[in-house]
This record gives structure tokens, sequence and C-alpha cells, in this order.
């Protein structure tokens, strides 16, 4: 497409043509599994990684689904959310409180949805992500919305796209995967300690196939540390890790004994205690 | 006559110029607004990540990680439209430096005239997405490939 002499206007005029072309196609190629033919290709010019992480919401959603119930005093309570002065300290906080909003979004709690709304813009304006709720209206939304939980967490979708996008357009990602550990240490808080209280089986095999999100996040925080301020929070992650070996090895589901999920609890309850600062 | 002619050159260089930028240029949001339409009315935004590319004369990749559950279902979709070059997707199950990995979807930019391709895994945990694009004469152009993930729990 590129060979010409006149590489300028060739480079234009091909230009030009493809995005003329683009712009009629919306047929789409939809595969799954079963029609793609196993092959193995080594691929040696991949020379760096990237995570992706899932939302706090579906983390939320699939606890909710194995039975985690709502307990109000468990959230971060949102009068700490001046106490966190440090960019880290904000940015922790800031997945936390995502986590407690989705918490609460998933179990109807409205006002308290709306609260976290405001802690969530309140800090978002001190990590300098000042626009990511600024126009979507998104109180009036919760508000418009209540009690229809399906609406709910399409709102709290679309909240996570936004602040996808602002982390993006901004160069942020590796305030996203800090953001991530916030909420993904939350959500796994509100897990152990509903399941500590109420002692549920498919709670727990949904705490245990976590394992596959820590890995993801160790790696993540890695790549992002270097600076070396990050390195008491990969530790903290690292231990926790622990509690998940043989993960990995396990042809059948993982599921962590009654010993691990004991220290898993201690372990999570220590780190969020640390990063709430309660 | 001479003067009007430079003028009428200038206007068409500055005309292919804009189509050029317009093309490379990667406006994210309008990218993924198209795949979220693919999402509806099933599938839940969950996650997104845009690969800004500086085309180079060398073979060039990124390799995504991407961890899923394994009991539910999820819908990946990738936007190539801002991507001015030919590329390859491959989805496997283990990282590029692992032995025997799978091939789990493949698609070839100069084997389609789409942009918008669609992979629906079943009972995968992690997944590695690699970008590949070859190298080109001309070094320089930007471009970007979106890719973005919905979920559906069961």
């Amino acid at each position: 497409m590129y060979k010409s002499t006149i590489k300028i206007a060739a480079v234009l005029i091909a230009s030009s043509l493809l995005y003329a072309c683009g712009g009629n196609q919306e047929e789409e190629n939809i595969i799954t599994q079963e029609e793609v033919v196993t092959e193995e290709i080594t691929i040696e010019e991949t020379n760096e990684l990237e995570y992706v992480f899932p939302s706090p919401l579906q983390i939320a959603e699939l606890f909710k689904r194995a039975g985690l119930t709502y307990i109000g005093d468990l959230t971060n309570s949102i009068d700490n959310v001046d106490n966190y002065n440090s960019k880290q300290d904000q940015k922790l906080n800031y997945g936390i409180y995502s986590a407690d909003m989705a918490y609460c979004i998933m179990n109807n709690q409205t006002q308290e949805s709306i609260n976290y709304l405001s802690t969530l813009k309140k800090l978002s304006e001190k990590i300098w992500m000042t626009d990511v709720m600024g126009a979507m209206g998104l109180s009036q939304r919760l508000e418009a919305n209540v009690g229809n939980e399906d609406s709910l967490t399409y709102i709290m979708a679309d909240l996570q796209m936004q602040m996808d996008d602002y982390l993006d357009e901004n160069e942020m990602g590796a305030a996203g995967s800090i953001i991530f550990a916030g909420a993904w240490i939350e959500t796994m808080y509100l897990g152990v300690k509903v399941n500590e209280n109420e002692g549920n089986e498919k709670l727990i095999n949904r705490l245990s196939e976590q394992a596959i999100i820590l890995e993801s996040l160790i790696g993540s925080i890695k790549q992002n540390n270097n600076d070396n301020q990050l390195s008491d929070l990969l530790t903290d992650l690292e231990s926790i890790n622990k509690h998940f070996t043989g993960f990995n090895d396990s042809e059948e589901q993982f599921r962590l004994s009654a010993e691990a999920i004991h220290n898993l609890n201690n372990d999570i309850t220590a780190l969020r205690t640390k990063i709430v600062g309660e | 006559m001479k003067r009007l002619g430079l003028y009428f050159t200038l206007i068409a260089i500055l005309a292919l110029s804009s189509a050029a930028i317009e093309k490379s240029d990667c406006d994210t949001r309008a990218l993924k607004n198209e795949l979220i339409k693919e999402l509806r009315p099933d599938f839940k935004y969950d996650s997104s990540n845009i690969n800004r590319f500086i085309l180079e004369n060398k073979k060039q990749g990124t390799e995504i990680q991407v961890p899923i559950f394994s009991s539910e279902k999820y819908r990946l979709l990738f936007n190539t439209a801002a991507l001015p070059s030919d590329f390859e997707i491959l989805i496997y199950d283990k990282k590029h430096d692992e032995r025997n990995r799978k091939l789990l979807f493949s698609v070839k930019g100069s084997e389609t005239d789409q942009h918008v391709f669609i992979f629906e895994p079943e009972n995968a945990k992690t997944m590695y997405i690699d970008y590949i694009l070859p190298g080109v004469e001309e070094e320089g152009i930007s471009g970007c490939i979106v890719f973005l993930m919905g979920y559906k729990i069961s």
C-alpha cells in the first residue's frame, strides 16, 4: 500500500481510500471457540505485557449471586475521605469506595450509593480525575432508578466505562491498577466478612476463583513499581496470594480450604485496615 | 494561473492530509461506542483497553493479559478501524513465552474487509491477546486497536 515513489502523496491517498472504504463496513465477525482450529504459533516480536482487569461491579455481581448479603457497617465510612492525603492512599481508597458503591447498588441501598458517589467525586478531584463523573448526572440517574437493580448496575457500568476512558485519555494506566487493587481488596473484604458471619459454600467458591485476578493484579503492580512506592502493597498482595497455592496446578475447580479461608480473612482484613486507616 | 494551480494543489494536499489524520487519529470514544452496540442487550460493559501504535519498518507486537472466570459468559470485541496497516489479532490460553499454548481465536487484517471482530470464549480462564503488526515502509504513521469486553452472569 505504501510503496510509491511519491511517498507522502501515496500515504495520504491510501489513507483516504482506506478511510472511505471503512465507512460502509457494518458486518461483524462472530466466532466461537469451537470454530477455531487449534494451532501453535510462535510470536517472538511480542515485547510487553499489558493487563486488563474486570470491573469491581462484575466481581460484586458474582458475589451477590453467590449469596453476598448486605451488612451496612462493613463498608468504609464516607467520613474517612478527608484522611487520605497521599496520592497512593487517595487512589487505593477511590477503589475501596467504588467497591462499596457497587456493593450498595447490588443491594438496592440507593441513598448509600449516592453518598458514596459524592465521596468518589470528592476523591476524584484530589487525584485530578475532575471530569470523570461531572457530566453523567449520576446522582439523578441513581435516584430515578431506585429499586431497579438491573438499571442501577447498568449505571455503574457506565461509570466504569467513563473512568476507563478518562484513565486512557490521560495516560493514567498505572493509577488504574492501584484503583483496581483498592476495589479488589474491598470486595474480597466484604466477601470474607459475610462468609465469616454466614458460612456460604457458593461464596467460598467465588472467593477461591479470585486467584486468577490476584495473579494479574500482582503482575500489574510490579510493572508500575518503578519508584518502589508500591512495594509494601506488593508484599501484602504476594502474602495473600500464598493462600491460593495450588490454584494453577488444580485440574478440577480450585477451592480454598477452611484454614486458607480463615488466613485469607485475617490477611485481607489487615491489609484493608491499613488502607482505610481504621 | 500558476498561482491558482498552486493553491489548488495545496488545498488538495490539505484535504488529503485531513483524511489521513482522521484515519490515524484514534477517536477512542467513537470506536468504543461502535463496540458497545455489539454488547447489547445481553452483555454489560466490563473493561476496555486501547493500544496505540506508531508503525515501524519492523514487525511489532503487544500482549494483553485478560483474566476471566470460566463459569461466566464473556464477549470480547475489537475495533481496528483506526489502524492504517495490516494486523493480526491472536488469542491464546497461555503467555507468549510458554510452551504448548492453544490458539483460541485469530484474525488477519489482510484476509478480511471488516473492522469489528467478536469472540466469545468458552470455559476459558486467563486469556492472552496478541496484536502483531508487520513492518511497513512508511514509518511514523499512528493508529490504534480498541479492545472492549462485556460480561453476562448466568
